[in-house]
């Protein structure tokens, strides 16, 4: 277990590399040209050239290359040309509402996942209502969900708000950034009911999409397991149905779904992207959307390294995850 | 003949038929105090995509306390139906529809609450199935497997231990594939005598019924015969009757009270072991009989049993085996016999007759047409095949295959981080000859090297070292697959198969649809058959079609992989038949590979028999099976069941060592009955004559 | 010498001719299932002659800004008086081909890798895999959404952006597919009888690959009508005056409580093509599985 653990790291490092080749070469090889861009349309041609010098677009790309590595290993992004902030300033402030949102989603499409994929399959009668509801899910584009979420819940119902993480009230600055823990450090109710109300929309709408793909998974997985001997095994055995669905189905069918679960952070990714953006959700999501409006090409960059590696490691993390799980794959892998 | 049954019947035929009217549903005959099980008219229907399959048709059957009842029958029977029903586990997504009654421990098993059912199956029932490491949930430890259905951990690992499972305390905590295959189905027999008792920790109880589906089909001989004996111990000391769903007639033999035959969804008859074995009394038991292939080196009957059994979908009004028995009368045809004095048959044979095993029903097919095929045998004249059979008979022609010294390892583990390479030696020094239009047959357990011996003799493998020489002249020899299904192109028809095979082999275009019809007709398929996909064959349908395939290419030589494993005994005999009769009429010569003892007798001249890689006896078929010197071959031919009630008495114990690392000594040894000396532990013996065998023992004189 | 001979026309006829043969494949449906299918078809042909039919242009304005649906516009005006209705039929027109187009690159990029990989097998399996892998491990969309950004928001650069991305699914289900075509007796078969690659590829191999990938794009259409929806919701797409769902939608965002019609409609519109390619893909899976 330990080499397998080993060469998925080797792996993960592999990608890593790959990774920040990419985005070098989006950054460096593409037409976009930065240095104009900080300089401003009306800089003349002396001053552009003598900027580049300074900055080293002149090296060979082996120099920058390793220069743009060294510098990311530093945290160093370089500088937004929007907010003329430090580009690692403004992911380390706007991660955490978005670390908030996404991971409140993820839990939800988990769980969601998960009783869709059981009801859908075990259901019985009411499966095929399962199964509608997932294919509706699944063909609803996420700013679709939004949009109905916000006209039935707040335009219509009055129940939840439609944008932002809080309503207008004076709050502590908490150790987290995370409204919901820091609100019930703080032992602020109005906070943390304030907080919870305006995650939920947001945080639902995130997870339709990652949750049906799921569900779907779980319910194909669960159906092939069922139909296994070693659950005949286990009826044979006069236990309860539940137990065997639970104990003998959901474990076995747990090892795709997980696969599957790991590969939906990506989803999560992108669709938190467009969820912020119609909730004005002040994130990571919100600052792209800004930042791609207004050509601020380091800050794109720097997004795109930060999730690709929280993708890159998430995934990493189920499968090791799942070899531990597995004593199968344990024996094969290890 | 003096037998005729309907002769005798003749005098009374109005009266027989009569009683088939009136007595549709008679009560079996008592057998002593209540039965632990008790099945009643039971009618199963299954729906299909393509209709509804009746798969039980009125079953009556009665399980007494203690009594092992063997439930015979062919694929497609209805026995794997019987005993999922008496299991309350038919298949749900076929969406069965039952009617009679199934009693066990006083519940009905079709009509019980499910409260009601789940707890005769955790008090009453166990249940062993096929694959033992299908059976198992490969990511539960066996401990936790074997005290779910309420059994405690000490009465889990006194059960281990009954069923012969060494190292008890540590397997509880091992995971079914940590486990060899003889090891899992002995786990699956002791989760199956588990049981929900009283109170107490170790409160010892037993199931009163087991019901084992094919439980040794899976499994080597050796260890198959282990575990059937195992079933009749522990009959014997927990006194739970044992319901044994199998197609092997001799396996029913070896331990089973009484025997039930199941045809088409109805007994069609049911009585003492001994009495339905020596004299069986429906026409389709002494059909089956016939067809069993056996180790006493008498030619069974060919085709005891034309044609197949009915649609299940649509089954004849009558008595389901009409369309196939030589006895047939009209009153047959006209509502099915119903099961009286233990035979489902309205004129039975005489008791005690069994002596009409020559006598051959009307042949049912054209005579065999004698054609030659491929580039070696390519003009249609009858005289090629009989110059092969003059070759074959003076011994001059040159051998069809000849291995000199193969040998093949394979690494396993190749190239991780910190772990030293391992070899599995598959095949060692073999050395084999087979003689143009000769028949070899290799004989041996799973993981003794046979498959890797005979992919290195089709060219699929080259050998690590030693040669591999086919006969000059003829195209390549072929392989016979085992599994005929999978070797076929699934997209492509039968015919597209074979035409293919005589396109690379030069044949003109014009004349390539014509020959290969004559080869499909010669192998046995019509038109109709040649023109489906393998998936909407039978299981003897695709092996001739294999056998078509392999014979367009013109080969000197057909190498045979299990050849009929996966057939049932009368579509075997027949496939067998098949085989022989191409070696004579075309010259071919056959190497078959095959763990069925009984399948090497029947074809092979000569047979070799194969352990851990190494031939340990090889000599004349005749010699071999009747003196047989190797003490392994000594036990695997006691292993091998017969209809002699009683008769199985294994020697050899365990299973086979792995065949990875370096080999010390005398493979062997660690099962061998014999007194082992020092020599067999450090010296790996070689091939010497022993009569007119060879063998490789140091025990040897 | 007695042979079963067989008409020649008993031979060609045995297929039954393509339109039979998919009624009977449609029989076996689901009703559900089976209006997809047909809706499908006639979706694709309707979105073809869409330009023909069109009520009102799509960038000119037709009448007052902002208002609700009527008889005369069935989907309403939009804010700059434009025909929501024209613009949402062209709009699902670029969406569906758009997703045709990719998938189609999928297949054949990701097919030729994967069977190269899957018959190959050795080293340029190793090699091969390996880079598919470091595509799929890498986050698509995100790097999509980089790559756009540098090349300028355009539906042509984001589709082919999202092509590069994509390939690597058909990759890896065509090596998996052809991997166990391979591990098959009947290749060994084949090859014992005489086949050359060429031949085992084309017949023994491929037609083995067909049904899985069929049922991976019919599912992978919904899937990727909605991620293409999504970049153009962020601005990744044609830009302004061009009619696109995802971004009709998203600058409707700012009228959802005056004119709701707006950015409902357009997401309405993906909706069904997604909801169609679903059922489709669904209705296409069942077939193969039975």
């Amino acid at each position: 277990m330990a080499t397998f653990i080993l060469r998925r790291v080797a792996s993960l490092v592999g990608v890593l590399i790959v990774l920040s080749l990419a985005v070098f070469v989006i950054q460096t090889v593409l037409p976009a040209d930065p240095v104009r861009a900080s300089l401003g349309a009306n800089a003349s041609p002396e001053l552009v050239e003598q900027k580049r010098e300074e900055l080293g677009y002149n090296d060979p790309l082996t120099v920058q290359y390793a220069r743009f590595v060294g510098n990311v290993v530093q945290g160093d992004l370089s500088t937004s040309l929007r907010t003329k902030r430090p580009v690692t300033d403004d992911l380390a402030r706007f991660a955490r509402p978005t670390f908030e949102l996404a991971g409140c989603a993820a839990l939800l499409a988990l769980v969601l996942g998960l009783g869709l994929g059981v009801w859908s399959a075990l259901g019985g009668r009411t499966a095929s209502v399962a199964r509608l509801v997932m294919l509706g899910a699944a063909s609803a584009p996420t700013f679709f969900v939004a949009i109905v979420g916000i006209l039935l819940f707040y335009r219509r119902l009055g129940w939840l708000p439609a944008s932002g993480r809080l309503d207008r009230m004076t709050i502590q600055t908490g150790p987290t950034g995370l409204y919901t823990i820091d609100s019930l450090l703080h032992g602020n109710w109005a906070w943390f009911s304030s907080a919870v109300k305006h995650l939920i929309l947001p945080a639902f709408c995130l997870a339709v999409g990652p949750a049906v793909a799921i569900g779907r998974v779980l319910r194909g997985a669960l159906l092939d397991v069922l139909r296994l001997d070693h659950v005949r095994t286990a009826r044979s055995k006069g236990l309860r149905e539940r137990t065997v669905v639970l104990r003998h189905g959901l474990r076995n069918a747990l090892q795709p779904t997980l696969s599957m679960a790991g590969l939906q952070v990506g989803l999560l990714l992108t669709g938190v992207v467009v969820v912020e953006l119609v909730f004005a959700w002040p994130g990571l999501g919100l600052y792209t959307t800004q930042a791609i409006q207004q050509a601020d090409f380091p800050a794109v960059i720097g997004i795109v390294l930060v999730m690709g590696v929280a993708y890159v490691v998430i995934n990493a993390l189920v499968d090791i995850g799942q070899v531990i799980a597995d004593p199968r794959l344990r024996a094969k892998k290890a | 003949m003096t037998d005729n049954p309907a002769a005798g019947a003749d005098t009374i035929p109005g009266d027989a038929v009569a009683v088939a009217l009136t007595d549709a549903a008679p009560p079996p005959a008592p057998t002593g105090p209540s039965p632990v099980a008790s099945v009643r008219d039971l009618h199963v229907d299954l729906h299909a995509r393509d209709g509804v399959v009746h798969a039980l048709r009125g079953v009556d059957l009665d399980i007494a306390p203690g009594e092992v009842v063997a439930l015979v029958g062919e694929s497609g029977s209805g026995k794997s139906i019987l005993g999922a029903t008496l299991l309350g586990l038919l298949p749900r997504t076929a969406r069965p529809s039952c009617h009679g009654t199934v009693v066990v421990d006083g519940v009905d098993m079709l009509t019980g609450t499910h409260g009601e059912q789940r707890r005769v199956l955790r008090r009453s029932l166990g249940a062993v199935f096929q694959d033992p490491l299908q059976s198992l949930n490969p990511t539960m430890r066996l401990g936790r497997q074997l005290t779910e259905k309420g059994a405690s951990p000490t009465v889990a690992r006194r059960r281990l231990q009954e069923v012969g499972v060494p190292e008890a305390e540590r397997r509880l905590r091992q995971f079914p594939h940590e486990l060899s295959g003889g090891l899992r189905q002995r786990v699956m027999i002791a989760m199956a005598i588990t049981a929900e008792g009283g109170d107490a920790d170790d409160a010892d109880v037993a199931p009163q019924l087991v019901i084992a589906d094919e439980p040794t089909t899976a499994l080597d001989v050796s260890v198959q015969a282990q575990i059937v004996l195992l079933f009749d111990r522990l009959r014997r000391e927990h006194g739970c009757a044992v319901l044994l769903v199998t197609h092997d007639l001799g396996v029913a033999a070896s331990i089973a009270d009484r025997i039930a035959v199941l045809y088409a969804g109805r007994l069609c008859e049911v009585g003492p072991a001994a009495e339905v074995l020596a004299s069986p009394r429906h026409p389709y038991t002494k059909a089956l009989l016939d067809a069993r292939l056996t180790l006493d080196g008498a030619r069974a009957d060919a085709d005891p049993l034309p044609g197949s059994p009915p649609d299940p979908r649509h089954p004849p009004q009558g008595c389901g085996f009409a369309d196939r028995c030589r006895y047939v009368q009209p009153g047959c045809l006209e509502a099915p016999p119903p099961l009286r004095d233990g035979v489902a048959c309205l004129f039975p044979l005489a008791l005690g007759d069994n002596t009409d095993r020559s006598a051959h029903p009307a042949a049912a097919e054209d005579t065999p047409v004698r054609i030659s095929v491929g580039r070696t045998l390519a003009d249609h004249e009858p005289g090629a095949a009989d110059a092969a059979d003059a070759a074959t008979a003076d011994g001059s022609a040159e051998p069809a295959l000849v291995l000199e010294r193969v040998s093949k390892a394979f690494d396993l583990r190749k190239g991780r981080i910190g772990s030293a390479r391992l070899k599995l030696n598959a095949v060692v020094d073999v050395s084999l000859t087979v003689p143009a239009g000769g028949a070899v047959a290799l004989v041996g357990e799973s993981g003794c090297g046979k498959t890797t011996t005979l992919r290195m003799a089709t060219g699929l493998l080259r050998p690590d070292s030693g040669s591999v020489t086919w006969a000059a002249g003829a195209a390549r020899p072929q392989l016979v697959f085992q599994d005929a299904g999978a070797s076929l192109t699934p997209w492509m028809n039968v015919l597209d198969h074979v035409v293919e095979r005589l396109r690379f082999v030069g044949v003109p275009k014009g004349e390539r649809m014509e020959r290969a019809m004559a080869l499909l007709q010669r192998v046995g398929l019509d038109g109709r058959a040649a023109l489906a996909k393998p998936r909407a064959l039978s299981g003897g349908q695709r092996q001739r079609a294999v056998i078509a395939r392999a014979l367009a290419s013109g080969p000197s030589l057909l190498v045979c992989d299990e050849p009929v494993s996966a057939l049932d005994a009368t579509l075997a005999a027949r496939v067998l038949g098949l085989l022989e009769e191409l070696r004579e009429e075309l010259g071919v010569a056959l190497l078959v590979v095959t763990h069925d003892l009984a399948a090497a007798r029947r074809l092979g001249d000569d047979v070799a028999v194969m352990y851990l890689g190494r031939i340990i006896e090889h000599g004349p078929a005749d010699e071999l099976f009747e003196r047989p010197r190797h003490p392994y071959t000594q036990g695997l031919l006691a292993a091998v069941p017969t209809t002699e009630p009683g008769r199985l008495a294994p020697t050899l114990a365990g299973e086979p060592p792995s065949p990875v690392g370096e080999q010390r000594g005398c493979a062997f040894v660690s099962r061998c009955p014999l007194a082992v000396t020092e020599r067999c532990e450090l010296e790996v013996p070689v091939l010497r004559p022993a009569g007119p065998n060879h063998a490789a023992c140091h025990l040897l004189r | 010498m007695a042979s079963i001979t067989l008409e020649r026309g008993g031979l060609l006829g045995r297929r039954l001719p393509v339109a039979g043969r998919a009624t009977a494949a449609l029989r076996r449906l689901g009703w559900l299932e089976r209006t997809a299918v047909i809706l499908f078809v006639v979706i694709t042909v309707a979105l073809v002659l869409v330009p023909l039919v069109l009520p009102h242009s799509t960038t000119r304005a037709v009448a007052a800004p902002l208002q609700g649906p009527s008889g005369a516009h069935l989907m309403g005006i939009d804010e700059q008086g434009r025909d929501v209705l024209s613009r949402v039929l062209t709009g699902m027109r670029t969406s569906w081909f758009s997703a045709f187009g990719v998938i189609a690159s999928g297949v054949i990029i990701g097919g030729l890798i994967g069977l190269a990989a899957g018959m190959i097998g050795g080293w340029v399996d190793a090699l091969l895999m390996r880079i598919t892998d470091v595509f799929l491990s890498l986050p698509g969309p995100l790097l999509v959404l980089a790559v756009v950004s540098a090349l300028g928001p355009s539906l042509r650069n984001t589709l082919i952006a999202v092509m590069v991305v994509w390939w690597p699914f058909y990759a890896r289900i065509v090596r998996a597919e052809v991997r166990s075509v391979m591990s098959r007796p009947h290749i060994e078969a084949a090859r014992m009888g005489g086949a050359g690659w060429l031949t085992i590829a084309r017949r023994h191999v491929l037609p083995g690959t067909f049904g899985s990938v069929l049922v991976t794009a019919s599912l992978d259409v919904s899937a990727l009508l909605i991620t293409l929806a999504g970049l153009s919701f962020l601005g990744l797409g044609s830009p302004a005056p061009a009619p696109e769902l995802g971004a009709m939608s998203a600058r409707g965002l700012t009228y959802l409580f005056t004119g709701w019609w707006v950015p409902v409609f357009p997401a309405i519109g993906v909706f069904i093509l997604a909801f169609i390619a679903n059922l489709c893909g669904d209705g296409v899976r069942d077939l193969m599985e039975l």
